[in-house]
């Protein structure tokens, strides 16, 4: 597909580019926004939110870079946004120490399915669940994440550790009950 | 430290991640973004609307006063025609000298208000001599050459032989250059110059070119302004109106005319179960509502020409407000699409559906409407009194809608709502108007009523009727400047 030709007649307003436009990409973004909302109708609403952002200001991809990458971008500081505005998500967004999670340095193999993986990560408190989604996820560092989400650089550190510590023990149990051929246990 | 593994593995996984969205996502998308366009539309006429209205201000002020300038200058040339003729025929009669100075005080002794005033009396006198022909004054003119030049006869002499058609080299130019020429006849003194003159009765200083500038720098200036005073004087022979800028606005009330009530009622009836009912609004006043008038204001530019004496045409650009209320019933609980409902309140009055009302009359509501509209009307000055003088006005105007807020009635549901698509967003408007020109200190004015007509109909509306704005106001037109 040439995005440039496609870009070109979605700033023309052709309604047809602009579906073609959203229904390529939509399906990828919809899954950037569920890893970092705990419902999918809370990542509806970003994907909507994000693709009128993405209309809107189309005029300012330069095409030096991905459009898909782009419009990615674009989808993470909506739904970084999302969380914001939302109450539901903010008690937790504080990034206090109250909670503790053990820190672990294993690296074990991730053996899940996409979806499943996708799941636990959703299972995050949504502090933990931004933080690893920025940083393990979309490449972000310490420094960005801080200035992203507002909080210092350290903090991103040690929750991103316990993030990954959490997820790491919650793999391993899901992995060991799946062997057990149980069914799928919530961590 | 950990092994970045995990995430390599992890942000694999999670590439991969996909969903289908829900349909209703792209709906809301789509109508959020269609919404957008429309704004974006409209604020970027509005952004350029007031500066558009000022860059025109600006320049019909100026070609207003540079107009004005002009005038003066003729004026200021008229009057050195004047003194320059005056100058040139006092030779025959006065000594060499005094010719000069007079024509020296005919070049500088101008103020700007003497020419001004000189320049509105003038012109009566200066039009008889422009429609007389230079050719019917040669004896006169000619004969004051040997007199304009006396001090330099040996000169004046040298200039042309007529037997051998050859120029003097003094004058720096062929003789095959000179008989070419037909003016250069006009180069003759003594007995030639008399020969000369009566084979060519041209005047010879109307060619100031075939003369070397120092023969007689006095005689030379001289037909250089005389030059310019017979363009000058042929074009104050033929009065020219001019373009004027100003401004006009005006102030009244606009009406609609209500849609055909039997045929609403029809369709309320063949709605029986319509939404209204259900949602237990005044179902006993399913009637459609009559339409009040409202106010109405416009105002902006305004350019005037005159044609003739009585007729003149103007146009413009204006923005035209026009409103009128209706009578409603309640309004109706609408459909919003549940995800929106959590996003943030700009994305979420995007993407909700219509508001609707019922037909009732439980509350008024105000219809607004902003149009741009560029008139095109021809005046046609009734009484030339200078006091009092008074025009009738009669024209068209076409104008399109900027931005409404209005509820419109729809035959097919019995229920108002804000459906921009059936409007008709380009109107053509017919106007009249009877104006009395008032006297005011540097400005003229115009002040009287007016009334328009629109010509299309405001509304599609499926058989109910057409509805068409009627605006009755006074109208006032203020053009700096005075005749």
């Amino acid at each position: 597909m040439d995005h440039h030709q496609l870009v070109k007649d979605c700033l023309r307003g052709d309604g047809v580019a602009q579906k073609q436009l959203y229904e390529h990409f939509a399906g990828a973004m919809l899954g950037v926004c569920y890893r970092y909302t705990k419902s999918m109708t809370d990542a509806e609403d970003v994907l909507q939110e994000g693709f009128i952002m993405v209309f809107k200001n189309l005029h300012q991809f330069s095409f030096s870079g991905e459009l898909g990458g782009w419009i990615r971008r674009i989808m993470v500081n909506t739904a970084i946004n999302f969380l914001k505005k939302h109450s539901r998500y903010q008690t937790e967004l504080l990034f206090t120490d109250s909670i503790l999670h053990p820190v672990s340095d294993e690296d074990p193999e991730v053996l899940l399915s996409t979806k499943e993986l996708a799941e636990l990560i959703r299972q995050l408190p949504p502090g933990y669940q931004a933080i690893f989604n920025l940083h393990a996820i979309e490449g972000y560092s310490h420094v960005e994440i801080g200035k992203i989400l507002g909080i210092k650089e350290g903090t991103s550190r040690s929750q991103y550790a316990r993030a990954r510590s959490l997820l790491i023990s919650w793999i391993s149990k899901y992995t060991a009950s799946n062997k057990n051929e149980s069914t799928y246990v919530r961590p | 430290m950990y092994d970045p593994k995990f995430e390599k593995a992890i942000q694999q996984k999670m590439e991969e991640l996909e969903f289908r969205p829900a349909e209703s996502v792209w709906v809301n998308i789509e109508k959020a973004v269609v919404a957008d366009h429309r704004r974006r539309g409209a604020g970027f006429f509005w952004r350029f609307l007031l500066p558009g209205l000022f860059v025109v201000a600006a320049a019909g002020v100026y070609i207003h006063f540079s107009a004005g300038k002009t005038t003066s200058r003729i004026a200021t040339v008229s009057r050195k025609a004047t003194m320059a003729r005056d100058a040139a025929v006092q030779p025959a009669t006065l000594p060499p000298q005094t010719a000069q100075n007079a024509a020296l005080r005919g070049a500088r002794s101008q103020t700007p208000g003497i020419e001004s005033r000189v320049g509105q009396v003038v012109p009566a006198t200066l039009t008889q001599v422009a429609t007389r022909s230079i050719a019917d004054r040669p004896a006169t003119m000619r004969s004051h050459l040997p007199a304009a030049t006396p001090h330099r006869p040996d000169l004046a002499a040298a200039q042309y032989d007529p037997a051998t058609a050859q120029y003097d080299p003094a004058s720096g130019r062929s003789g095959q250059d000179a008989a070419a020429d037909p003016t250069a006849q006009g180069h003759t003194s003594g007995s030639n110059n008399t020969l000369a003159a009566q084979k060519a009765p041209s005047a010879w200083f109307y060619r100031p070119g075939l003369m070397d500038q120092r023969l007689d720098p006095q005689v030379h200036g001289l037909a250089l302004t005389t030059r310019k005073n017979s363009i000058s004087l042929r074009s104050l022979a033929q009065k020219k109106y001019r373009w004027e800028a100003g401004f006009a606005g005006s102030a009244g009330w606009s009406r609609l005319n209500r849609l055909n009530a039997n045929q609403a009622q029809a369709a309320v009836t063949r709605m029986a179960a319509s939404l209204y009912n259900i949602n237990g609004s005044s179902s006993s006043k399913n009637y459609i509502s009559e339409t009040r008038p409202g106010a109405s204001f416009d105002g902006g530019i305004y350019l005037q020409r005159q044609l003739s004496r009585r007729w003149i045409v103007n146009t413009g650009m204006s923005l035209h407000y026009y409103s009128n209320e209706i009578s409603i019933g309640q309004q109706l609980s609408t459909y919003v699409n549940a995800s929106a409902s959590y996003l943030t309140p700009t994305v979420a009055t995007a993407a909700q559906t219509t508001t609707m009302y019922a037909s009732g009359d439980d509350q008024h509501y105000t219809n607004r409407y902003y149009f741009l509209e560029l008139p095109v009307a021809i005046q046609w000055k009734v009484s030339q009194n200078r006091i009092l003088p008074f025009f009738l006005e009669g024209g068209v105007s076409l104008s399109r809608l900027m931005g409404a807020d209005a509820l419109f009635y729809n035959a097919k549901t019995g229920l108002y709502s804000k459906d921009g698509d059936v409007v008709n967003k380009t109107q053509l408007n017919i106007s009249s108007g009877l104006l009395f020109g008032l006297p005011f200190h540097g400005v003229r004015i115009q002040l009287g009523p007016q009334i328009q007509y629109g010509l299309t109909p405001l509304v599609n509306t499926n058989g109910l009727g057409d509805q068409h704005f009627l605006y009755t106001g006074l109208r006032v037109v203020v053009i700096p400047g005075r005749r």
